[in-house]
């Protein structure tokens, strides 16, 4: 369960911005599952191959010594592994992978996978069918109340899904206007939504342009993103530990019925005495 | 399915950069590229700036204001100062060596509107030590085409009809044309020309009745001509007392 699932509005820019601002002591890397198409490998200065197209196509692609080695070391700081840049390859890539790659990403307990999942259009894919954590982002329309409104009730649709699936999720809002935090949880139901600041210069430093490293790490979207990693890394923990408990819970119950179904004359289940 | 993949990744070591600080480093610009290209936009900058500061220079130049005789000694009335963008190696004279020009002598005649330039100048006076300046009236069609100032001639005496046959023939005297009129005497339609002769022959020529001018090749250096007119007047020694010289020369 090491899948954090990053969907919505600027989804690229915040797997990367969460991958960046991730809490110390956790590794993560950075798979770009977006069906419409990759951008990262344009974003991080990394060549397009080996990316997902190479991976399903392998005939190793659900184990993870082969995902490991397709994911690329960019000179910015993050392990990424990359999405064909054509939507129609991608999402073919993306299709494919959903039986085979995804499963292992989410078995993995280390490291932590941000996958950035695009805008899903109110649909459960698979990738957010098998995150542990999903961050549902949205950017508000600020200039509209109306179609702030209608955004919202889609994200509220999606956030219902999620809640019936039982997958934990956080909603990122990125912007305040027109509707604050607090407005948008009320109407959408949910307790967990994080403000992103609007940051366009620290955004496009993200998706590859020039800048400061200190000017970043004090940009406004860093802290937010920083704020919003940190809630996701704790839910995170927990499911894993809700997981590790029905694990536990479930191989307790399989014990008692083998105890239960056991003959009682059997040698092996309790010492003679003599 | 999950359970075996994540039982399968335990056993892996993961490789996926273990020592990697959490952190975004951005694209950083290249400190030395800003500079090189701040540098090469400076210095595009200045070359421009000299070029064209290169193509308007003007410079301030002597410019002759009205004719010069050859001989005639310059004046500040006969310079001014103009400005022009010219070539370096276009042989002026700059304003700033006024006073250098001032006082010397024009080699040849030089016109109004023209440039002044040190090869048309000369610290001497034209007429030299040990010679002197004759005027001679001569019709204007007798005078050689092509002669200028400064143009080397030779001085022939013919008989007259008005001298006796017996008359001594006088022989022919080298000179230098220093003045030269551009129009005629209205009256006789002579002109009238000055000639820079030694001093010993000044008196000859002036006693002559009748002069006639012969234009030698420019190319010839006095001793030439001298040798010239030694082949064809071997003796000419003037008079000492200003009488009519005795001359030697072979008859016409």
């Amino acid at each position: 369960m090491s899948i954090v699932a990053v969907i919505g509005d600027g989804a690229s820019t915040s797997a990367v911005g969460l991958a960046a601002t991730w809490p110390r002591g956790e590794r993560t890397v950075v798979a770009e599952l977006d069906p419409a198409g990759g951008c990262l490998s344009a974003w991080l200065d990394v060549p397009r191959s080996p990316s997902l197209s190479e991976l399903v196509a392998s005939s190793g692609a659900g184990s993870w010594p082969v995902i490991e080695s397709m994911f690329q070391t960019s000179a910015r700081g993050v392990d990424v592994l990359v999405a064909p840049t054509r939507a129609i390859e991608a999402a073919a890539a993306v299709a494919a992978a959903a039986s085979t790659v995804l499963p292992v990403l989410a078995a993995l307990d280390d490291p932590i996978v941000l996958a950035d999942g695009g805008r899903v259009r109110g649909r459960l894919t698979p990738l957010v069918a098998a995150a542990g954590v999903v961050a549902v982002m949205h950017r508000q329309h600020a200039g509209s109340a109306s179609a702030a409104a209608v955004g919202l009730l889609r994200v509220a649709d999606l956030c219902e899904v999620l809640s019936l699936r039982s997958i934990p999720f956080v909603v990122g809002l990125v912007g305040e206007q027109p509707y604050r935090c607090d407005e948008v949880a009320a109407f959408v139901g949910v307790d967990l939504v994080v403000p992103v600041d609007i940051d366009t210069w620290a955004a496009a430093v993200l998706a590859g342009r020039a800048g400061s490293q200190r000017r970043l790490r004090h940009s406004d979207l860093f802290r937010s993103l920083g704020s919003l990693a940190q809630l996701l890394s704790t839910l995170l923990r927990e499911t894993r530990r809700a997981a590790v408990l029905d694990e536990s819970l479930l191989f307790a119950d399989r014990g008692t019925a083998r105890a239960a179904n056991r003959p009682a004359d059997s040698p092996t289940t309790e010492p003679s005495d003599g | 399915m999950v359970l075996t993949a994540s039982r399968r990744v335990a056993t892996a070591a993961p490789t996926v950069s273990p020592a990697r600080a959490p952190g975004f480093r951005p694209s950083s610009r290249s400190r030395m590229r800003i500079a090189v290209g701040t540098l090469l936009a400076i210095a595009a900058v200045a070359v421009t700036l000299l070029i064209f500061a290169t193509a308007d220079k003007r410079v301030p130049v002597l410019q002759l204001v009205r004719d010069v005789p050859a001989g005639q000694q310059l004046s500040n009335a006969d310079l001014r100062t103009i400005e022009l963008s010219a070539d370096p190696t276009l042989a002026v004279v700059h304003a700033r060596d006024l006073r250098i020009v001032v006082g010397t002598y024009a080699r040849v005649r030089m016109v109004s509107g023209a440039l002044l330039a040190m090869p048309m100048l000369q610290s001497a006076p034209l007429v030299a030590a040990g010679s002197a300046v004759v005027a001679i009236t001569v019709p204007s069609g007798e005078l050689p085409t092509g002669l200028r100032e400064r143009s080397r001639v030779q001085l022939v005496f013919p008989i007259t009809s008005s001298q006796s046959a017996d008359s001594a023939l006088l022989a022919p005297v080298n000179g230098r044309v220093v003045g030269l009129p551009t129009t005629p005497d209205s009256v006789s339609g002579k002109l009238s020309l000055s000639i820079e002769v030694a001093v010993a022959d000044a008196v000859t020529v002036a006693r002559a009745a009748t002069v006639r001018v012969v234009l030698l090749d420019p190319g010839v250096d006095a001793a030439s001509a001298d040798a010239i007119v030694a082949v064809a007047a071997p003796a000419t020694t003037p008079a000492a007392d200003g009488s009519a010289p005795s001359s030697t020369a072979a008859p016409g």
